[in-house]
């Protein structure tokens, strides 16, 4: 399945930061391996029906954490990982270097299902998420 | 360095060459982006569905090469044909099909919504021509732009023929050229008493058909690219927005090989061009027209794939819940729905057989009126027998709460006021024109009387419609469903009448416009009523216009022609209306 981006408009992150995280999360999580060709930002712009300065941003965020490069004859793509492992460095809350498993992958899209299920808003999912950090830290 | 043969073709280009083609294209854009958002403001996929469609038939429209299909020929002094000989006219005549087929395809894609709602969704991949194309149908078109760069090679070394004047015998007689089937060449010289065709050297017309080919390959090339790329619509899911690209190459692809068909027929009619200092051949094949019509009728059957989502709404209709196979007055007026076409066309046909009716038929004004009377009686006739089936004395009458849908009442009031604007240019034109000759013609008489009859013929089944018994038997809202097909077929039936009238007004007229736009000469009256190329080209869009809304299902125009509720109780009768709908 081809990822999705998705972006809330309503939402108080602005449209930039929800790109360039989720972005991240996708190539944390393998759905973009290394070498991935990202769309355009002028492409991106009009999927989205969002100005190219927000994909732009995004895309420069990203390229400045090291996670995608942007070539001249490829376009943009997600850049290999330093030490030639499957998934790169991040800088976006991801500890460089550390491949997420893939049964927390699961374990994250269980959550999600299950928080829809029970019609929970993706800020009230997030908001459960921070607070069971924050007591496992404090355990 | 200028070849012989070569003119310059845009040093000779009057800047309003150029504006008639951006007009167009921007009524074409402005067209497209209504057919997208009506009538419920928003693209769904029964709009995009039908926008794909549009872009695919007013393509088709524009690709005619019927203007070069004798590119390269030298009329004989005795011919009246004005076939393009020079290059620059050649180039011409081949620029406006290949160009209007890109462009309008071009600007579909451009006419495609914003996304609006809050949450927008991207695929986060590159998408390419080869994700999209259909892979059979394009292999066919490489195959036949093939097919038409070499029959373009052929006549590339083809030697030129002068010819022949009135009169005048040849004295050197040369070989049959290759690409013609001669089966008799013992007729006795009969040439030269009446003047013969002759042709360019092969090089010459073969340098136009390639750079056609050229531009229509690279076009083509490109336009599948814009295909590929342009934004995702909102409102299709994931694997209907691959379609709908599929959709778009399908239709591309199938015109322009088509056009590269055309270019295969005119270097076939070139090929085949007997020497005029030989004997004329008594039987000479063209295998390569034949060739081209072969093409023809394999674009027209290469049908494009259904939206799925499309696909699952008809399923879903068909679902004995609708009961609307339970209404015989459903049927009725289902099948009243595919007399109308009937109607039309047979009584044209009687026409022929009649005395005098062939008089009727050569006028094109006339025969339209003609049609179009024949259906508005059949509508009204329609209204009476479903009266005097199903009519029920006592029952209330309804019609419809918004009795024509936006889309349609802008329909009709443009083509009301397109008829009228032809019709005072006509008057303006011919009084201008006859001041100057021997008095008007009044050509525009006929057309401007036909109107006014169509006009007040509609008024019957008008009243009818309104008028006449509630044929909904127990179903509620279903007689008011009836009573809304019925007027939005005679209000389709007089908008293309009038959008029909006023291109054949301004093709007759089309000298009008020349003295409409101050660009007639008083000093030249030989000229006054001389043809006006730009006004006979609208003329012949609005024709094709007209065939499209008279050939537009109802549904097209009716999202809820019943304006009930979606209750339980009257589903049946909006999917017996829908289905009739669906019907015409």
């Amino acid at each position: 399945m081809e990822p999705l981006l998705s972006v809330d408009l309503t939402s108080a992150t602005p449209p930039y930061e929800q790109i360039r995280s989720q972005v991240s999360a996708l190539i944390a999580t393998g759905d973009l391996p290394p070498g991935s060709r990202l769309p355009t930002v002028r492409r991106l712009a009009a999927d989205l029906g969002l100005a190219g300065g927000t994909i732009a941003r995004a895309y420069k965020e990203l390229e400045a954490a090291g996670l995608i490069q942007s070539r001249r004859r490829a376009g943009t793509v997600v850049a290999p990982a330093p030490d030639g492992g499957d998934i790169p460095a991040g800088a976006s809350g991801l500890t460089p270097g550390v491949t997420v498993p893939a049964e927390v992958t699961d374990a994250v899209g269980r959550l999600i299902s299950a928080g829809r299920a029970a019609g929970l808003s993706d800020g009230l999912l997030l908001d459960l998420l921070r607070s069971q950090l924050q007591r496992s830290r404090r355990l | 360095m200028l070849i012989p043969g070569f003119e310059p073709v845009l040093g000779g280009i009057a800047p309003l060459v150029l504006f008639w083609p951006l007009a167009v294209a921007a009524g074409i854009h402005a067209l497209l982006r209504w057919v997208i958002i009506a009538p419920g403001g928003r693209a769904t996929a029964a709009s995009v569905s039908e926008h794909a469609l549009w872009i695919g038939v007013m393509g088709w429209l524009g690709s005619s090469l019927h203007a070069a299909v004798h590119a390269g020929i030298v009329p004989g002094p005795a011919s009246a044909s004005h076939t393009p000989s020079s290059t620059s006219g050649i180039l011409t005549v081949l620029a406006w099909p290949v160009l209007a087929v890109l462009v309008i395809h071009a600007l579909g894609q451009f006419t495609y919504p914003q996304p609006r709602r809050t949450r927008r969704l991207a695929p986060l991949t590159v998408r390419r021509i080869a994700d999209f194309l259909p892979k059979r149908l394009a292999l066919v078109t490489a195959l036949i732009f093939v097919a038409a760069a070499l029959a373009i090679g052929a006549a590339a070394i083809q030697p030129a023929y002068e010819a022949i004047a009135p009169d005048v015998v040849p004295a050197q007689p040369s070989p049959p050229p290759p690409g013609s089937y001669t089966l008799d060449q013992s007729q006795p010289p009969l040439y030269g008493s009446s003047g013969r065709d002759g042709r360019i050297a092969g090089v010459l017309l073969a340098a136009c058909l390639g750079a056609a080919l050229l531009v229509l390959s690279l076009g083509t090339w490109a336009v599948l690219a814009l295909i590929a790329r342009r934004r995702q619509l909102e409102t299709l899911d994931q694997t209907d927005n691959a379609l709908l690209r599929t959709i778009a190459m399908n239709r591309l692809l199938r015109t322009v090989a088509t056009v590269a068909g055309g270019l295969i027929a005119i270097a076939g009619n070139y090929l085949t061009l007997p020497d005029p200092a030989l004997p004329p051949p008594s039987v000479s094949i063209n295998y390569l027209v034949l060739v081209s019509w072969v093409i023809l009728l394999v674009m027209w059957a290469w049908r494009p794939p259904r939206l799925s989502s499309l696909a699952v709404s008809r399923a879903d209709r068909s679902l004995p819940v609708s009961g609307k196979a339970a209404q015989p007055v459903t049927r009725l007026v289902v099948s009243l729905g595919a007399a109308l076409p009937v109607a039309a066309v047979g009584t044209a046909l009687l026409l022929l057989v009649l005395p005098f009716g062939m008089i009727l038929v050569m006028q094109p004004a006339i025969l339209v009126a003609v049609m179009t009377g024949a259906i508005l009686l059949t509508i009204a006739a329609g209204e009476l027998l479903l009266q005097r089936n199903y009519g029920r004395p006592g029952a209330g009458k309804a019609m419809p709460r918004r009795p024509l849908s936006p889309a349609l009442l802008t329909l009709a009031a443009a083509a009301a006021a397109v008829f009228l604007i032809a019709l005072a240019a006509a008057v303006r034109g011919d009084f201008t024109a006859g001041g100057i000759l021997y008095g008007p013609e009044y050509g525009w008489a006929g057309p401007a009387v036909a109107a006014v009859v169509i006009v007040a013929l509609a008024v019957v089944p008008l009243l009818l419609i309104r008028h006449r018994r509630n044929c909904g038997g127990d179903v509620s809202g279903l007689d008011t469903a009836l009573r809304g097909i019925s007027l939005y077929r005679l209000v389709r039936t007089v908008s293309a009448f009038l959008l029909a009238q006023a291109g054949l007004l301004l093709i007759s007229e089309s000298y009008a416009w020349r003295w409409v736009f101050g660009l007639g000469n008083p000093l030249a009256p030989a000229d006054a009523y001389q043809q006006w190329g730009p006004a006979v080209l609208g003329g012949a869009l609005l024709c094709a216009a007209a065939v499209v809304v008279v050939v537009t299902p109802v549904r097209f125009f009716v999202p809820d022609v019943t304006g009930v509720p979606d209750v339980p109780e009257v589903r049946g009768s909006r999917a017996a209306a829908a289905d009739v709908a669906e019907h015409r």
